[in-house]
C-alpha cells in the first residue's frame, strides 16, 4: 500500500480547464478571469474555506511587463486573505511544483485550501512570436547567437535518443497518431474536429527541424485552469472522489539545453525516483500517465525516464499502440499539447488537470476504468526543471 | 535583410570576444581544479574557486547531436535555411552550441569531427562556428 509522505491527506478537490483556443479580446488578467470564472462556476465553493492562493506571473509569454503580483491582483479580486500565498514561475513545470508547494503548505498547517490557477497565451510563432520564445529559452550569448529555434532544441534529445537506441521516425510519428485518438475523445480538445492522423500523415507534413515535422510539434493556442488542493475532509466534502497528493518530486538539472548532461535523461528520472519514494509505489502500479508533450519525443523520454517503460522502449511502446485508447497504458489522455492545445504560460496546467479528472472518474468519454494511480510529469524551460506527481483514488 | 544576432559582452565574457575577433578560440580554466569551462563566467562551476584563466584551446570537438532546421526562427536566418544547430563536445571537456558550416545535411552524423572556424557578423564580431574536422577542402 502506499504512504503518502503529506499530513492531512492533501487532495486535489476541483479541477477545471477552460476550452483551448484563441481568446483575442481577453489580455493577460482577462485570461486569469475566465479561468476563475469558470471554476467558481463549476464547483461548489465557500471562499471562506479557501486560505490559500498560487499563481503564475500573468502575461509571461506575451506582456513586456507580465504581472508578477499575480497572487495579489486575484486575492483582491476575489475578497480572499491567504494565509500562504506568491506568484511563482518554473516554465511548464510551474503548476507541478505549485500542487506539491500546495500539498506540504497543507501538510505543515500553513494553510487548509490552496487556489493554484494559471492562464496564458501562446504568442503566434510567425510575426516575432517564435523569436522572443527562443531568446527566452536560449542561452542569449552562446546558443541564441546561432540561431536555435524551440523545435531545433527540442530535435537535439530526439536525435540522440535516436543515435542512441535506435528510436525511428515512424516511433516518433506514432505519438502524435496516439494523442490525436485520444484528442477525438474530448469534447474540448482542439484537433478534434481535423479528424485522426496516420504516421505517414505526420511525416509528410512541413519539415520543421528534422527530425520533426509540422505534426510532430504542439499547437499553439490561449487557455488555462484551476484547481484546489485541500486537507482530506475539505476535498471529500467538495467532491465524492477527490485526488490525493501521494508523492510528489522536484529536480533542477541543466539551463541552457547545450550544457544538458545527458541529451536522452534530462532530469525526469531523478524527480520521478523522489515522487515514487514519497509514495512508496512503484512504476508497475501507475494505470494511467499525463507527460508533458511540446514535441512527439517528450513522451518517449519520459515515460523511460520515469521507469514506466524501459530505457529505449518508449518508441516501440508508442508505435504498438500501447499508450493509445485501448493500450496497455493510457497516455496523455486528454490528447496532449500535441492534440488538445499548448496554453503557452499555462501549458503545465493541463496534464494536471486530466490526471486529477481520470483518478475523480470525471473524465467523460475517455475516462480509464481503473484510473486509481495517475502520474504526472512537467517540466519547465528546455527540459531543465522537472515535476513529478502521484495522484490516486485513496489517501 | 535583418543581421544575425549579437552576443552580449560583458565584463566576464569579454576576453572571450576580443579574443575571437582575432580568429582566437580561447576557453576557461580553473586555476584550483584545472578543469575547463564553457561558457565564460566568473567562477568554476565545478569546485566554485573564482581564480580562472583564459586559455588557447584547440578548437577541436565531436558532435554530440544535431538538428537540420527548415523553419528559419527569424528574418536574419531565412537565407540559411537549412542550416545546423549542433552540440559537440570541446577536446578540452565542456559542451558547446555552435552551427556546423560547410557541410551537406545529408552527411550530418552523430560523432562527426568538429573543428572551430570563425564567421563574421556585423560591427567586426566574429563567432565561433564548427566545421568538419575531416575535410581538407
Ligand atoms: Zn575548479
Amino acid at each position: 500500500m502506499s504512504r503518502s509522505p503529506f499530513d492531512h491527506e492533501p487532495a486535489i478537490a476541483a479541477a477545471t480547464e477552460i476550452p483551448p483556443g484563441r481568446y483575442p479580446e481577453f489580455d493577460a488578467l482577462n485570461m486569469y478571469e475566465a479561468v476563475m470564472r469558470a471554476f467558481i462556476g463549476k464547483w461548489p465553493l465557500d471562499p471562506s474555506i479557501v486560505d490559500g492562493l498560487l499563481a503564475a506571473p500573468a502575461g509571461m509569454a506575451v506582456a513586456k511587463t507580465p504581472d508578477i503580483f499575480t497572487h495579489e491582483t486575484l486575492a483582491d479580486s476575489l475578497g480572499i486573505h491567504p494565509t500562504f500565498s506568491e506568484t511563482l514561475n518554473a516554465g511548464g513545470a510551474t503548476y507541478g511544483f505549485m500542487a506539491q508547494r500546495a500539498a506540504w503548505a497543507v501538510s505543515n498547517g500553513l494553510a487548509k485550501a490552496v487556489l493554484c490557477i494559471g492562464a496564458g497565451k501562446f504568442p503566434k510563432v510567425g510575426g516575432g512570436g517564435g523569436e522572443a520564445m527562443a531568446r527566452m529559452v536560449s542561452h542569449p550569448d552562446f546558443e541564441f547567437i546561432y540561431g536555435s529555434f524551440i523545435p531545433a532544441l527540442y530535435a537535439l534529445s530526439a536525435r540522440r535518443h535516436m543515435h542512441e537506441y535506435g528510436t525511428t521516425r515512424e516511433q516518433l510519428a506514432s505519438v502524435a497518431v496516439s494523442s490525436r485518438d485520444w484528442a477525438l475523445l474530448h469534447p474540448d480538445a482542439l484537433m478534434r474536429s481535423k479528424g485522426p492522423i496516420t504516421i505517414a500523415d505526420v511525416i509528410n507534413s512541413r519539415p520543421i527541424a528534422e527530425p520533426f515535422n509540422l505534426l510532430d510539434c504542439s499547437i499553439p493556442c490561449d487557455g488555462g485552469a484551476a484547481f484546489i488542493v485541500a486537507r482530506g475532509e475539505i476535498a471529500r466534502s467538495i467532491t465524492a472522489q477527490p485526488a490525493y497528493l501521494l508523492g510528489a518530486g522536484e529536480y533542477h538539472d541543466h539551463g541552457p539545453v547545450s550544457q544538458a548532461r545527458d541529451f536522452t535523461s534530462m532530469g525526469a528520472r531523478e524527480s520521478a525516483r523522489r515522487a515514487f519514494q514519497g509514495a512508496g509505489l512503484k512504476p508497475a502500479d501507475v494505470h494511467v500517465a499525463e507527460i508533458y508533450d511540446a514535441f512527439t519525443m517528450n513522451p518517449i523520454m519520459f515515460l523511460e525516464e520515469t521507469g514506466l517503460v524501459p530505457a529505449g522502449r518508449g518508441g516501440a511502446f508508442f508505435l504498438e499502440g500501447r499508450g493509445a485508447p485501448g493500450g496497455s497504458l493510457p497516455v496523455n489522455t486528454y490528447g496532449g499539447l500535441l492534440s488538445f492545445g499548448h496554453t503557452g504560460d499555462a501549458s503545465g496546467m493541463s496534464m494536471i488537470i486530466e490526471g486529477a479528472l481520470q483518478v475523480m472518474g470525471l473524465g467523460g468519454e475517455r475516462q480509464i476504468a481503473d484510473a486509481d494511480i495517475a502520474l504526472v510529469h512537467s517540466y519547465g524551460n528546455m527540459m531543465s526543471e522537472h515535476s513529478t506527481l502521484i495522484l490516486g483514488r485513496k489517501p | 535583410m535583418k543581421p544575425k544576432p549579437l552576443p552580449h559582452v560583458g565584463p566576464f565574457t569579454r576576453p572571450y570576444w576580443d579574443a575571437a575577433r582575432e580568429s582566437r578560440f580561447m576557453l576557461q580554466r580553473c586555476r584550483r581544479c584545472r578543469q575547463a569551462i564553457y561558457y565564460p563566467r566568473p567562477w568554476c562551476p565545478h569546485c566554485w574557486s573564482t581564480e580562472l584563466e583564459w586559455m588557447p584551446a584547440c578548437g577541436r570537438g565531436q558532435v554530440i547531436t544535431y538538428s537540420v532546421i527548415h523553419e528559419p526562427p527569424s528574418e536574419a536566418f531565412v537565407s540559411e535555411v537549412p542550416y545546423i544547430l549542433a552540440v559537440a563536445r570541446l577536446e578540452e571537456g565542456p559542451q558547446m552550441m555552435a552551427n556546423v558550416l560547410g557541410i551537406e545535411p545529408a552527411r550530418m552524423r552523430v560523432g562527426l569531427p568538429v573543428r572551430i572556424v570563425f564567421e563574421e557578423r556585423s560591427g567586426g564580431f566574429r563567432v565561433p562556428q564548427f566545421a568538419p574536422a575531416e575535410e581538407s577542402t
